[in-house]
């Protein structure tokens, strides 16, 4: 038995990664400030985007974007917020080429009701539009839709002037903030679609700490060619905020035939979804303030959690989002079929990782194999989150989706405790059914040992926890 | 003048920083130290990834016609229908360049107010005067929408026909600036009164931009008001937030009017609505 196969032995003997997998979880930070240009202009940066069947209405699709990583609840006394300079999309593709058949669009405006003071707000709030919050940001939304059967396309304002949810700020200024607040904050648009815009607690779990120290994962320790004692995963985002704008819309107004799709293996069923942010070509700072000048520019896209972080190198992440999806395989597939991270898991634990170019496993996933499509209605790659509407809504969803034999999670679509870190994981060192001889342990175990979120999710609309207080 | 300052001012900016790019991604890759035994790969770092650009396909779809005139009358049909497609087939060539897919040019057409209407008025040449029409309003996705404007296009011949240049020169039919003292007159004795809802129907938008006190205490205040003439709103902090929301090219449209008489001084700022002005912010 080699030296790393003892330590691997070893680590599991102690049971550690038995119990990492039922309590730890992932190891990557989705795309929380993963590019150079886009770490510097949070407001803007694209986070995490989430796509799921309703639990309670299967014929609903939820979609979470979130922008603003790692944000404090205690940032007083100018609480983050949407960029009004900003413009946010959801895009949504039903013919799988990645060009938009529906597109959301969220703008934000900020007004201060009294400049004089340093207040962000003058007393307790009980609504997100009460009376005492000083500095009060609104949103308002566009749809805007490509038919793919020959009818014109439509660009309809479906929300005006929506109050955002307001910070919760601590218990005198925001008491009982989910009652008041956060569900007060929920809109319908003039179509019907449900609306959310607002801080929230950040769904992501990961242990940044260790896994950008040479991905290093806390219950492998003891295998890493540095090694340091076992220890459980730390979530770096335990109480961490995020910036969550959510939807909720009927399948059939977005699928390609205006129908909810029964089949699973049919393009028509499976539905792409990504975010991004564009910022206006131009910025002057000028007589105390900041104008912007000229056309959107795309500086921020996600649509798979990681793709960015970790599989596209520094030379190219700007680059990456500025980019759109249907070009990526021009673009990127080099970086993807042959990702640097499985390079590291092999130099840093000796794991025997498959051999690039990864043709046979990464790219059938990309290409909607893990949304229960067959070889024969395999989509173009692209980074685009997929998710198959025909699957059935699982009433015991596995953190592992796909891994575990749960079709309805990620990478079909996403769910908010979807483990995509240790999924990830596994996909990059080969531990899959699509590569057999790799698919074996510890290949097929790999974790760092954060399974899930300390604050769990909500089960209603928008899904992700009331925001951590600043007190 | 100032404008032009800040424009020369952008474009050096811009060189300067393609300069620099250009000089960071033509040196070498830095030598890769990741720790003691790591090792990244360095065969999967290539050159930054080119700019979209035009397809094959793209190219292949254009659709010219026999004339300039009838080139931008059926760039503007399709686009009166919704049909992207279409317009994007009497796209020139040269406009591949900034447009270099069906998609690209849609994206860029839900950034323009959407047409409803449009006369040929005149040919000159390869450039086609037309007055388009639209629905005047505002909004943070568009910005200002002109009722009407005349736009000239520029065709170019080429594959045997007429394609149109992407982008035309817009001249906005824009009403008189009296008016914007009517209307400023008009909302102030209806604020005075207290009358919310003929001060909303001379608003732009349900609540107004900026921060005035002056504004805020006309209700049920005594004293003859006044207006001042209507002049061009100019860039600074009590322009900011509209700037923000609508875009810059809304400035040259705003017209400051302003207030006096009442409690306290302060000014109306008046966007171009049809062929009316509507009131949009307040500031002290």
């Amino acid at each position: 038995m080699s030296k790393k196969n003892k330590l691997f032995a070893g680590f599991a003997a102690t049971g550690l990664i038995g119990a990492s997998l039922i309590a730890s979880g992932p190891a990557f930070a989705s795309s929380h400030r993963e590019a150079p240009l886009i770490s510097q202009d949070a407001s803007a940066d694209n986070t995490d985007v989430y796509a799921f069947r309703d639990t309670a209405d299967p014929t609903k699709l939820n979609i979470i974007a979130n922008f603003v990583g790692l944000e404090d609840g205690y940032a007083g006394p100018n609480f983050v917020r949407f960029g009004d300079d900003v413009l946010y999309e959801i895009h949504l593709n039903s013919i799988g080429d990645g060009t938009d058949q529906v597109t959301y669009q969220f703008r934000f405006n900020t007004k201060v009701n009294n400049p004089a003071t340093f207040l962000y707000n003058t007393g307790p709030l009980a609504s997100p539009s009460d009376a005492n919050l000083n500095v009060r940001q609104t949103y308002s939304v566009r749809r805007i839709s490509r038919p793919v059967n020959g009818a014109r396309d439509t660009s309809e304002i479906i929300a005006e002037n929506i109050p955002v949810a307001p910070a919760n700020v601590g218990p005198r200024s925001t008491p009982n903030y989910e009652a008041n607040i956060g569900k007060a904050a929920v809109a319908t648009a003039t179509n019907g679609d449900k609306l959310f815009a607002g801080p929230r607690k950040d769904a992501f779990f990961v242990d940044l700490g260790s896994v950008f120290d040479l991905l290093g994962l806390r219950p492998l320790n003891a295998a890493h060619v540095i090694p340091l004692p076992a220890a459980a995963g730390v979530n770096a985002l335990k109480d961490k905020n995020v910036h969550e704008i959510a939807i909720q819309v009927p399948i059939n107004s977005v699928t390609r035939n205006a129908d909810n799709p029964t089949v699973v293996d049919d393009k028509a069923s499976v539905i792409g979804v990504y975010a991004s942010a564009k910022r206006q070509k131009f910025r002057l700072y000028e007589d105390g303030g900041i104008e912007n000048h000229g056309e959107w520019v795309q500086v921020s896209r996600l649509g798979l959690p990681l793709v960015n972080e970790v599989l596209i190198p520094l030379s190219l992440k700007d680059a990456f989002n500025n980019t759109l999806p249907q070009n990526d395989i021009r673009n990127y597939a080099t970086n993807v079929l042959n990702p640097e991270p499985a390079a590291l898991m092999k130099a840093l634990y000796g794991l025997n990782v498959p051999a690039n170019p990864r043709t046979s496993d990464i790219a059938p996933i990309l290409q909607g194999a893990g949304s229960g499509l067959s070889a024969k209605n395999y989509l173009p790659p692209m980074d685009i989150l997929r998710i198959n509407v025909a699957v059935p809504v699982n009433a015991a969803p596995n953190r592992l989706g796909i891994l575990a034999g749960d079709g309805q999670g990620f990478p079909n679509g996403r769910r908010l405790n979807d483990d995509v870190v240790d999924i990830l994981l596994r996909v990059l060192a080969g531990g899959t059914p699509f590569t057999p001889a790799n698919n074996v342990f510890p290949n097929n175990a790999l974790t760092d040992g954060v399974d899930t979120s300390e604050i769990q999710p909500v089960s209603y609309f928008p899904f992700e926890a009331p925001p951590v207080s600043g007190y | 003048m100032r404008y032009l300052k800040r424009i020369l001012g952008i474009g050096l900016s811009v060189a300067v920083g393609v300069a620099v790019l250009a000089s960071c991604s033509s040196g070498k890759t830095n030598s890769q130290k990741a720790g003691q035994k790591a090792s990244p790969p360095t065969d999967a770092i290539k050159s930054p990834a080119a700019s979209d650009t035009a397809s094959a396909e793209a190219t292949a779809s254009r659709t010219p016609k026999t004339s300039a005139e009838s080139a931008v009358l059926a760039l503007l049909e399709a686009e009166q229908n919704g049909d992207r497609r279409a317009s994007f087939g009497m796209v020139s060539t040269a406009g591949l360049a900034a447009y270099p897919s069906e998609d690209t040019w849609a994206t860029r057409r839900t950034e323009l107010a959407p047409v409803t209407a449009f006369t040929p008025e005149s040919v000159a040449g390869s450039d086609v005067t037309v007055l388009v029409s639209h629905r005047a309003t505002i909004d943070p996705f568009v910005g200002l929408q002109f009722a009407q404007e005349h736009q000239i296009w520029h065709a170019r011949h080429e594959a045997n026909g007429w394609l149109v240049d992407p982008e035309p020169t817009v001249k906005p039919i824009v009403p008189s600036a009296a008016l914007a003292g009517q209307v400023a007159i008009e909302w102030v004795t209806a604020r005075q009164a207290c009358d919310d809802l003929k001060t909303k129907d001379l608003q732009a938008v349900a609540t107004l931009f900026g921060s005035s006190a002056g504004a805020a205490k006309l209700c049920r205040s005594k004293g003859s008001l006044s207006v001042g003439q209507p002049a061009q709103a100019q860039p600074g902090p009590q322009t900011a937030d509209l700037v923000s929301q609508y875009g810059s090219r809304v400035l040259p449209y705003v017209r400051r009017v302003p207030v006096s008489g009442g409690p306290t001084p302060f000014s109306l700022f008046l966007v171009p609505m049809g062929d009316s002005w509507r009131v949009v912010s307040a500031n002290d």
